[in-house]
């Protein structure tokens, strides 16, 4: 009987949970859509999110691009179709690998910050102390977050597809001899303006869970993850491996949809 | 001023505030007493909006703080200073941007204006110099000063100082109380000091709230209640002979 209210239990819990999250979820883009917006807080948040991840998305995007050009060359070369090398790393990098790896990177990178950061806010009460100051925590905090992911994300993927396709050409084009006109002429064929918007778009959706998660575990830390040093650490941790399966789970939905 | 009446706040099954009634009038200084868990933090947030209770009504110049929202709820907590017991100072800015900052966030007021403004209330508080460093850079003492000089920036109407002196040193102690006891009569805002300092803090307030086991116990004079007979009052100061010094209230 105990085993059943404890499943009972459990399932409420997550239930309550769930609804927070999207409420907070909610309240984000509500707080988003309506002035005034805390510019210099969206800067530095850009700054930090999209500017500083630059050079871990340049040199992922290029190790990317490089492995995709041995394994795209290899694969190809079995049925004779070395030409079609420029559109496969083309269409995977834009279309899947971009906007999933940059998510990632940026979640372990900035994600992880963003949820530290707030979550040291919460547990040394200067969450209490902006809003005793009158001032709105969401805009302050969250809203900067969610608006400068949401112009980051886009940016670096399109950094990261750039340097993938430059890295798979460097293979493909100068070490395995698919030349320049073959690799990017083909690629210019097969890679339509949908493909690219389908990589937009997850881009986006992808800034969204990022700023979300890792802003809404921070800002809970002592009522879900517990108090002091042990309760960011959790925060941190489970905003990273969180925000991290949502993005694979919805970069599903999203190929389904879009497919 | 400040009316909390008949509140009640449980955190799970544990009941920590049981039907607290308070009234505090303008102007008004009153420290909070009680031992560990009696609810003083607690019922200081509550003042503050910070936590609402599961019943009862907290009335600040008669409007329930609790039933206010946006713009209202921000204007009333624009006139209110919190010193919290960990100073709560915005790790990242300086110390001058942390004072600032309820001016730079809240006001319209000129650059210049605000590091006057800045500037006078750090000298007042003994941080002339110290306005560049971080709160990582400072000593406990100079933490709870900082962020007295930023609850003060604003001129508030109502204060609300949460344990002042918890972590320091005795000599700084006395400095820190001896600031709150300036500011009051400065800018004489009603305020509520949660403190174990027995008995310096009772020189400076003008009345002693007792809680025991989430209620208020007594109201009472600083004077009268260390000069108290009564056995509850007597313990929790320590026995009978209770504590060396017995102060009187200082003009205010």
């Amino acid at each position: 009987m105990e085993f059943i209210s404890d499943i009972g239990a459990f399932t409420l819990t997550r239930l309550y949970r769930m609804g927070v999250m999207g409420l907070f979820l909610l309240k984000s883009f509500l707080y988003s859509l309506s002035p005034p917006i805390k510019i210099r807080r969206v800067i530095k948040q850009i700054h930090f999110i999209g500017f500083q991840s630059t050079l871990v998305i340049i040199l992922t995007g290029s190790f990317s691009g490089m492995v995709l050009g041995f394994q795209g060359y290899y694969s190809l070369s079995r049925f004779g179709s070395e030409a079609f090398l420029g559109p496969m790393v083309g269409l995977s990098l834009i279309k899947e690998l971009g906007p999933v790896i940059s998510a990632l990177m940026v979640t372990g990178r900035a994600g992880s910050a963003i949820a530290a950061e707030i979550g040291i806010m919460r547990i040394t009460e200067q969450i209490d102390a902006l809003e005793l100051m009158g001032l709105n925590a969401f805009r302050y905090l969250i809203v900067p977050n969610l608006i400068a992911a949401l112009i980051s994300l886009p940016l670096l993927t399109a950094i990261f597809d750039v340097c993938g396709i430059a890295g798979g050409y460097l293979i493909g084009g100068k070490l395995l001899g698919v030349g320049a006109g073959t690799y990017f002429g083909e690629m210019a064929s097969y890679v339509g303006m949908t493909d690219v918007l389908e990589g937009l778009y997850k881009s986006l959706s992808f800034g969204i869970i990022i700023a979300w998660v890792s802003c809404y575990k921070g800002y809970y830390t002592t009522i879900f993850t517990g108090f002091g040093a042990e309760g960011v650490s959790k925060a941190t941790t489970q905003a990273v491996v969180m925000a991290s399966v949502v993005i694979l789970v919805w970069d599903y939905f999203m190929t389904s949809a879009l497919f | 001023m400040i009316q909390i009446q008949e509140i009640h706040k449980s955190f799970g099954r544990q009941k920590v505030i049981d039907g607290l009634s308070i009234s505090i009038a303008k102007g008004e200084l009153v420290a909070v007493l009680g031992s560990s868990g009696s609810g003083k933090s607690v019922l200081l947030k509550h003042v503050a909006g910070l936590l609402k209770p599961d019943r009862g009504k907290i009335l600040l110049d008669g409007q329930d703080i609790h039933g206010l929202r946006g713009k209202t709820l921000a204007s009333l907590r624009n006139r209110m200073g919190f010193l919290f017991q960990g100073g709560a100072m915005f790790d990242s800015m300086t110390v001058f941007e942390n004072v600032a900052f309820p001016l730079t966030e809240r006001t319209r007021l000129p650059g210049e204006e605000i590091r006057v403004k800045v500037m006078k209330e750090l000298e007042a508080v003994g941080l002339s110099g110290s306005e560049e460093k971080y709160p990582s850079q400072l000593s406990g003492g100079m933490i709870k000063r900082a962020a007295m000089a930023r609850a003060l920036v604003r001129d508030p109407e109502i204060m609300m100082i949460d344990e002042p002196t918890t972590g320091l040193d005795p000599a700084i102690r006395l400095a820190v109380l001896k600031l709150i006891d300036e500011s009051h009569k400065r800018l004489k805002f009603t305020g509520i000091v949660v403190t174990h300092e027995i008995p310096s803090a009772l020189a400076i307030v003008d009345h002693v709230v007792f809680l025991k086991a989430g209620k208020v116990y007594s109201k009472t004079s600083g004077a009268d209640f260390l000069s108290s007979s009564d056995p509850v009052i007597r313990e929790f100061l320590g026995g009978d002979e209770g504590p060396e010094i017995c102060p009187q209230k200082q003009g205010g």
